[in-house]
């Protein structure tokens, strides 16, 4: 395992690689800080890109742009009172009442130095979770993972949306689009329409690009204008934002952790974990009644939860190839397109590009941070750029990547056509990360459900760890009607 | 009556009947495949039928006011015009101007309708000829140097790219 590290540090540390994630750092962070670009929408119009570069580059730049927009959106949250992204709405409580009060830069600063602590603690369990599970997943056969992908489908559609019955549909909707497309197992052609284009099926680059990035553009257009006025950055304060976070240390590791556990679990994705860190550090801090009116303590938990997230989001993805949220389906989609195999045959095969995705997460913390204290002021101002320069330059980009993506022209149709879904699912509430996870995890659950089959014949089913997991998907059914019961006795 | 009748034909109950309906359609057509190739789509199709019919009858149940409350935790902020009218007018124009693009690919051909679109969006929405130009600039650069320079990439025809090369030829 050590030498495995070392091989991952080398790799990482060659001027390429290097040069790569310092560009997809940068660019995370770019995003982050523009409201409605950053996470999903970004990563997909950047992944065709990574997909032609070599394994050790893609990784670098991909885990760069990845794992630093919670980094990023805390501009716009402390600055402007307006989310980033969904990782970074709990900061607005704090973050911006302290920004009225003249102590952005103490925001900021601390926000960078919890965000950086966070990161680092979810990398180590990343690490730390390599030795941990590798007897584990030795165990796995193809019954289990195929449970593990139904698991995975079912806590994202049922946890993320707030509307369960919608997110469980947009799961299954996408395991039917992975089915088009020619069948391996008897050679039938399915849902082509005729179309030989369709043989191979449709290019999950295309569906990410026409379900994240293109009705974020639309929504962009659609509200013009700024996102709002910049509040003065203030003259002081940012060695003391720093020393916050080490004044509130425990509160950091507590919440860093609250996140890593957050990010393991499929279907909670960084909005979970920043009001969850939130919620934690109101109900076990002293003076709670400060919270809200801009106390740092409100800045410092969700931002050291969101981070630590990233870390352990890695975990299930790279494990168990289960992406816990939309960025993880994404860079599971891009690992794999390089020559990775995100799984159980990772830990044994491929040790050393595990490692360089845990070196790749905590360089790209650790710069992140740098970056953030060194260009404060111009960052800040990158979160006012109006719609009239951002919405042609990721049009134009998200075409760019549509085209990559197999160099065939019909994909700019496909594109189109794409993206009249994904932008109705955005405008009627239909979450679409469970639709996309349903589309990367489909080809494996149908593979893994015939190779149970055809191994076991249907005593499969009577695995312990397939009826251990079966009662795990039944809880997730089972505990939101509970909730809801409970709920109306309670008004009752 | 009329009532119910509006609010099970809004947008919303549309497309979830329109989910349904592509579940019931691919439960049809797999019905004639051989079992191995159609087993998954079964399940799905029942399923996911199934899910999107429960959905509908939440809808019709709740009202509108309450169907447009569950905001999914993924989703990023919601950019909606303060005037819903206005917003309802950039939505559609936004379509338009990408639907215009997509057209002209196939006539300019990908790197000038690229570079096109980018001048004449940001020209048109408030972008002076200086930034609009920056940015055209910006784009054909990046074409140039990631597409042709590194990835060599082949460009399909285009309309105007075989009528030069019909003029060169003479």
């Amino acid at each position: 395992m050590l030498e495995a590290a070392i091989d991952g540090l080398t790799a990482l540390m060659q001027p390429a690689a290097l040069g790569w994630l310092i560009l997809g750092v940068s660019l995370g962070l770019w995003g982050g800080a523009l409201p409605g670009v950053g996470g999903p929408a970004q990563l997909a119009v950047l992944l065709p890109f990574a997909m032609l570069m070599a394994p050790v580059n893609a990784i670098a730049f991909l885990i760069g742009v990845a794992s630093v927009g919670n980094t990023g959106n805390t501009f716009t949250s402390v600055l402007v009172a307006v989310p980033g992204g969904s990782g970074s709405q709990a900061t607005i409580l704090d973050g911006y009442p302290m920004a009225r009060r003249g102590e952005a830069k103490r925001a900021l600063s601390a926000s960078f130095m919890a965000s950086l602590l966070g990161g680092l603690i979810g990398a180590f369990f990343l690490f730390a979770s390599v030795p941990v599970l590798k007897p584990l997943i030795r165990s796995f056969g193809s019954p289990e993972l195929f449970m593990f992908t139904v698991w995975g489908i079912s806590m994202v559609g049922i946890l993320s949306a707030g509307a369960p019955i919608k997110g469980l549909t947009a799961g299954i909707f996408g395991v039917l689009v992975s089915t088009i497309g020619q069948d391996e197992k008897s050679g039938v052609i399915r849902f082509d329409v005729g179309e030989p284009y369709l043989w191979n099926g449709v290019s999950i680059v295309l569906i990410s690009l026409s379900v994240f990035a293109i009705p974020e553009v639309i929504a962009m257009a659609t509200r013009r204008g700024k996102v709002a006025e910049l509040t003065p950055l203030g003259e002081t304060g940012m060695w003391q934002g720093v020393k916050d976070c080490f004044i509130h240390w425990k509160l950091v590791v507590r919440c860093s952790l609250v996140g890593v556990w957050v990010g393991i679990l499929p279907g909670l994705g960084s909005s979970v974990a920043d009001w969850f860190a939130y919620a934690h550090a109101r109900q076990t801090e002293k003076n709670p009644e400060s919270f809200g009116t801009g106390d740092v303590r409100g800045v410092i938990a969700p931002e050291s939860s969101n981070n630590a997230k990233e870390g352990g989001d890695l975990i299930p993805t790279l494990f168990f190839g289960i992406p816990g949220g939309s960025s993880a389906a994404l860079l599971l989609i891009g690992f794999v397109a390089v020559g990775l195999k995100p799984g159980p045959d990772i830990i044994n095969s491929q040790l050393n590009f595990v490692f360089v995705i845990i070196w790749a997460l905590v360089f790209s913390q650790v710069l992140a941070s740098i970056l953030c204290w060194m260009f404060i002021k111009p960052a800040a101002q990158i979160c006012v750029l109006s719609f009239h320069i951002l919405v042609p330059l990721i049009v134009a980009l998200s075409l760019l990547s549509a085209f990559a993506a197999n160099f065939a022209i019909q994909d700019i149709f496909t594109l189109l056509a794409l993206s009249v879904l994904g932008f109705i699912m955005k405008k009627y509430g239909w979450p679409r990360a469970p639709f996309v996870l349903g589309v990367i995890l489909g080809t494996k659950m149908e593979l893994y459900l015939w190779l149970s089959i055809a191994r076991y014949d249907m005593g499969w089913l009577l695995h312990p760890g397939v009826v251990l997991l079966g009662l795990l998907i039944f809880a997730t059914f089972a505990y939101p009607v509970w909730r809801d019961m409970r709920a109306r006795r309670a008004a009752a | 009556m009329n009532g119910a009748m509006t609010r099970a034909m809004s947008g919303r109950n549309l497309f979830t009947l329109f989910i349904a309906a592509v579940f019931i359609g691919a439960l049809v057509i797999a019905w004639d495949w051989p079992l191995r190739a159609s087993i998954i789509v079964l399940v799905l199709g029942v399923c996911g039928a199934g899910l999107a019919l429960a959905q509908f009858v939440v809808d019709l149940r709740k009202g509108k006011a309450e169907a447009d409350q569950p905001r999914p935790a993924y989703e990023t902020p919601d950019f909606e015009a303060e005037d819903p009218r206005l917003g309802t007018r950039n939505t559609w124009e936004t379509w338009a101007w990408l639907v215009g693009l997509v057209a002209l690919i196939p006539v300019l051909g990908m790197p000038v309708a690229l570079t096109a679109f980018v001048f004449l969006y940001c020209k048109t929405h408030g972008g002076g000829w200086l930034i609009s130009l920056f940015l055209a600039s910006l784009v054909a650069v990046f074409i140039w140097g990631v597409y042709v320079q590194i990835m060599h990439v082949y460009w399909p025809n285009s309309l105007l790219g075989d009528l030069l090369s019909g003029w060169m030829e003479i």
